[in-house]
């Protein structure tokens, strides 16, 4: 079955038909036949004129017929007419000329026919051709294409359209449109093959389910072929591989611009006005805008600060006509006003058919390179004025030797100037001996650096001596520096340190002492000194290391310290106190050979942690034995002469009571009227109580001197001493309290001394006041009473040996006693209103009750 | 109460014929003495003295202080007064311990002696 061509009744005819040639042709030769046979009228009449024109029908017959030889054909018959008309009509020139006329009328006709109905049929033949390849066209297409009427019947379909649908052509033919709602989505059916008799075309794009179950992506291109038959056509497209391609497109579109949004990198688009087109999330962020500031027309200027502005401006119309921007800076104003200094790197945004739609950036945040460029360039300033001002000398050197730079410090340490010393080889500020010394600074690798000490020379010749410490600071450049310090000072000082050492050996040797340092955070102890001297023979000795003394230091001493420590309190004044104080106490010990050795350990806290805590100790060790010796052997001898007092003083007594009672016995056997003898008896007997008295003194007084000294509570010192006086009616005011003295013992019986003695000799004594004043130096206990006072010329006096009507002996030894621990006293009161002792006692033995 | 016996206990021969001699000036007619702590033990277990004047330093390996002790052992009851120049605070804390009658320290008066006698003989 052939198939209808869906083209036969579409062609136009050839629009060379209605060519201008053709038609001056046809009225040349109207207008010939009308002139001959207008001629042949006039000549010949009627029924010539209808012979001749009876020759026009087989001349336009045999024309039409064989139109390849017009020419001919026609030529023929006008030469047979012309004949005719000379032989059998008229024979003259009129004849002739008709004839001749008509001749010609047929030989134009006839080729007019020929020529017509040639191009006729070769317009034929031509149209055919075009209809054979319209169809060729139509099936060799790749394109679908389904030509159908308003009723929707499927008029034909391409080789292209079969195959698409899956379906031969046969059976295509006698589809209806809807019948492939089996293959596209009905609405897009009906969009694309009946909306189109309304709008005049119409386009889809849609999804086409082939026979076999794939899937194709189509775009329907329908249009009206023929308004009046209602004959329409739909082109279909497999686009398949593009909208794959599309859809790859996209996806790598989209991964790219998930990717460029992860990207730490100002990525943007921005049009050929400078509009942004697109900015990564980071961008946005980082310019502090929103995705909506940035698709309404924001500017790449508007978010620079104001002077970047017109810079930008312009870059971006240099940019546009050609001209290379490489890479360059700007700075993006935020919002909030905060700056933040970008490097943008442009490049063209080209469109499909190559024509620049815009730029594409990639700024990045430079904010970090420049605050490090700003400490860079502070380093370098710091340095340099590190360099400059340096308290030690600097020199810069390269590799050769060759001085590059020195500081003032060196300059004024050489007496040189800046501009002398640049350039020259560094072993010219050296002496040749130090030549060796010099070269290996230069010749340290980059890891290294070497430090020694050697001598260079003064502008005036003197040698200093330095300290160098030299490394490399530019191993790409070759550059060294060296730091000198002028050690001359330090040189001199070592020397006086040997020599002052070599005094302290001697001292500590002399003084027979050991010196120990122990370190208590590092747990190392030294000695040093006479330690073996003094130690060599003690028996828990073991060697140097001290391992004894360090349980002694480490345990009884370091525990005299801490129980001062915590009786004092943990504060500031207390650590100050406590570095200052000074620490003492005896270890007695047994030598190997039996003997009892004394060792004094003085020590001082050298150094506290943050929190008080000693962390160093040091302090000497002195072998005291033959002190110790002297001192047990004096107390023994106190003791014996203590002993001997009491012996002496109760044989004395007792001697006294002899005479005492035989003294009464005689005066009571005495005649009353003997008084020389009376008198003489009472001058025994009164000599004999001055003995008494004195000799009961000495028992008051026979332990001065024999108990150390401590600390005593002051006020309980003085209320002891006013319940053994005998105040009777006087009233006692005592405001002393919450103080503690540094005293001997005996330090009661002078308070009951200055009771006994206002008591004695005050006179009408109403009241007595003790109190203290303190000042930095020293404490002042004062004691008051209100009776008759000193003379100012027994003011002194009165602490005399031997001064006063008892024994002479109450307010010398007061005086004695307090001078064992430094103390003194004096009476400073106003005759007449009162006596006024006041007892000075050093700061060091007073101090507050804790 | 010049019937009283007395026992006179004093190293001094000076002064216990001073005391002696004081006491028959008293009254005190049956007085006897001794010089050293062991006699003194001897002569109060044989004599029963109601008073007994000690002295504490005495002749002997015995003071006057340890004999009182000794003489309390089997005259738990007798009264007795120390008469002494001691006037160390560490001899009289010692001889109070043994509950005197008295302590009379030397050289003393007439009265002193009088009136710790007729006290202590009170007791």
């Amino acid at each position: 079955m052939k198939l209808i061509n869906p083209f036969s009744d579409l062609i136009e005819k050839d629009p060379d038909q209605n060519d201008i040639s053709y038609l001056m042709m046809i009225a040349l030769v109207i207008f010939m036949v009308v002139l001959s046979e207008t001629a042949l009228v006039f000549s010949t009449g009627g029924a010539f004129l209808l012979v001749s024109n009876l020759f026009y029908f087989p001349l336009i017959l045999l024309n039409l017929k064989f139109f390849t030889k017009g020419l001919s054909t026609s030529t023929a018959i006008g030469l047979i007419y012309f004949l005719i008309a000379v032989f059998l009509v008229n024979f003259d020139i009129e004849g002739l000329l008709i004839g001749f006329s008509m001749m010609l009328t047929y030989i134009a006709v006839g080729i007019s026919i020929s020529m017509i109905s040639k191009t006729s049929n070769e317009s034929k033949k031509t149209l055919i051709k075009s209809i054979s390849n319209y169809e060729n066209l139509f099936e060799e297409i790749q394109d679908a294409i389904i030509v159908y009427d308003s009723e929707g019947l499927i008029l034909g379909v391409n080789n292209a359209a079969s195959t698409l649908l899956g379906l031969e052509k046969k059976y295509v033919r006698f589809l209806k449109i809807d019948d492939l709602k089996n293959f596209i989505d009905e609405d897009a059916l009906k969009k694309a093959f009946y909306d189109v008799s309304l709008s005049g075309s119409g386009f889809t794009d849609t999804e086409l389910r082939q026979s076999d179950g794939n899937i194709v992506y189509i775009e329907i291109h329908s249009s009206i072929i023929d308004s009046s038959k209602g004959v329409m056509r739909a082109y279909i497209r497999d686009v398949t591989d593009r909208v794959i391609a599309e859809k790859k497109i996209i996806a790598s579109e989209t991964r790219y611009r998930h990717l460029t949004n992860q990207l730490p990198e100002m990525i943007f688009e921005l049009d050929i006005d400078g509009n942004f087109c697109f900015a990564t999330r980071y961008s946005i962020n980082i310019a502090g805008r929103t995705p909506e500031e940035l698709s309404g027309g924001l500017k790449l200027w508007d978010v620079l600060v104001e002077e970047d502005r017109d810079r930008a401006r312009k870059n971006l119309e240099w940019f546009f006509k050609g001209m290379f921007l490489g890479a360059v800076e700007y700075r993006v104003k935020k919002p909030d006003g905060s700056i933040i200094p970008v490097l943008v790197h442009f490049s063209y945004d080209f469109d499909d058919d190559s024509s620049v739609r815009g730029i594409k950036g990639i700024a990045m945040d430079i904010s970090q390179r420049k605050r490090m460029e700003m400490a860079l360039r502070r380093n370098e300033k710091k340095f340099r004025s590190l360099f400059e001002n340096s308290n030690d000398a600097v020199i810069i050197f390269n590799r050769d030797g060759m001085i590059m730079d020195i500081n003032t410090r060196l300059c004024n340490m050489l007496g040189i100037k800046r501009d002398e010393a640049v350039s020259q080889d560094l072993k010219c500020r050296f002496p040749e001996s130090e030549w060796d010394k010099v070269s290996g600074m230069y010749e340290v690798s980059s890891s290294g650096g070497i430090f020694f000490e050697s001598r260079m020379q003064h502008r005036e010749g003197d040698y200093i001596d330095v300290e160098i410490s030299s490394g490399i600071i530019d191993p790409e450049e070759g550059l060294y520096q060296a730091i000198l310090r002028d050690i001359s000072e330090r040189k001199r000082g070592e020397v006086e340190l040997a020599v002052s050492r070599e005094r302290l050996n001697l001292a500590i040797e002399g003084a027979g002492v050991c010196v120990w340092d122990w370190d208590i955070e590092r747990d190392e102890m030294y000695f040093e000194g006479n330690y073996d001297e003094m130690f060599g023979q003690v028996k828990e000795h073991t060697d140097r290391s001290g391992s004894m003394w360090r349980e002694i230091l480490q345990q009884e001493f370091y525990k005299i310290i801490m129980d001062y420590y915590a009786d004092n309190g943990n504060s500031s004044s207390t650590i100050s106190d406590l570095k200052s104080k000074q620490f003492e106490s005896e270890y007695k010990f047994k030598t190997e050979t039996g003997l009892n050795r004394w060792i004094t350990v003085l020590g001082k806290v050298v150094d506290c942690d943050s929190d008080g805590n000693p962390v160093r100790i040091a302090g000497i060790m002195q072998d005291v034995s033959d002190k110790r010796m002297y001192q047990d052997a004096l107390y023994e001898a106190n003791k014996k002469l203590n002993l001997l007092s009491s012996i002496t003083r109760h044989d004395i007594l007792n001697q006294i009571a002899g005479v005492r009672g035989f003294t009464d016995i005689l005066s009571k056997r005495l005649p009353e009227e003997n008084s020389e003898l009376q008198h003489y008896l009472d001058r025994i007997k009164k000599a004999t109580s001055n003995i008494q008295e004195q000799i009961t003194f000495t028992r008051d007084y026979q332990n001065i001197g024999v108990e150390t000294p401590s600390w005593q509570n002051l006020e309980k010192i003085i209320e002891s001493s006013r319940s053994k006086a005998q105040l009777r009616n006087i009233a006692f005011f005592n405001d002393c309290r919450g103080l503690e003295i540094y005293a001997d013992p005996m330090i009661e019986k002078i308070f009951f001394n200055l009771l006994d003695n206002t008591i004695r000799h005050g006179g009408d004594v109403t009241e007595i006041e003790v109190k203290c004043r303190k000042n930095s130096d020293c404490l002042t206990i004062i004691f008051r009473d209100n009776g008759k006072g000193v003379s100012c010329d027994l003011k002194e006096k009165i602490f005399d040996h031997g001064y006063g009507s008892n024994t002479g002996l109450g307010l010398f030894l007061v005086r004695e006693i307090l001078g064992i621990t430094g103390m003194g006293i004096s009476e400073v009161g106003e005759p007449g209103k009162g006596a006024v002792f006041e007892i000075q006692i050093p700061a060091d033995h007073a101090r507050e009750v804790r | 109460m010049q019937d009283k016996k007395i026992l006179v206990v004093e190293d001094d021969t000076i002064i216990s014929e001073l005391i002696m001699w004081r006491l028959k000036d008293l009254g005190y007619t049956r007085c006897s003495f001794t010089s050293s702590g062991e006699d003194a033990i001897i002569k109060a277990r044989e004599e029963s003295p109601d008073l007994i004047l000690m002295d504490i330093t005495l002749e002997g390996d015995l003071d006057g202080i340890d004999s009182i002790k000794e003489i309390k052992k089997f005259m738990p009851g007798v009264p007795f007064v120390f008469l002494s120049s001691h006037i160390e605070d560490e001899i009289i804390e010692r001889a109070l311990a043994t509950r005197p009658s008295g302590y009379i320290a030397k050289p003393f008066e007439d009265f002193e002696l009088r009136m710790g006698i007729e006290i202590a003989l009170m007791k």
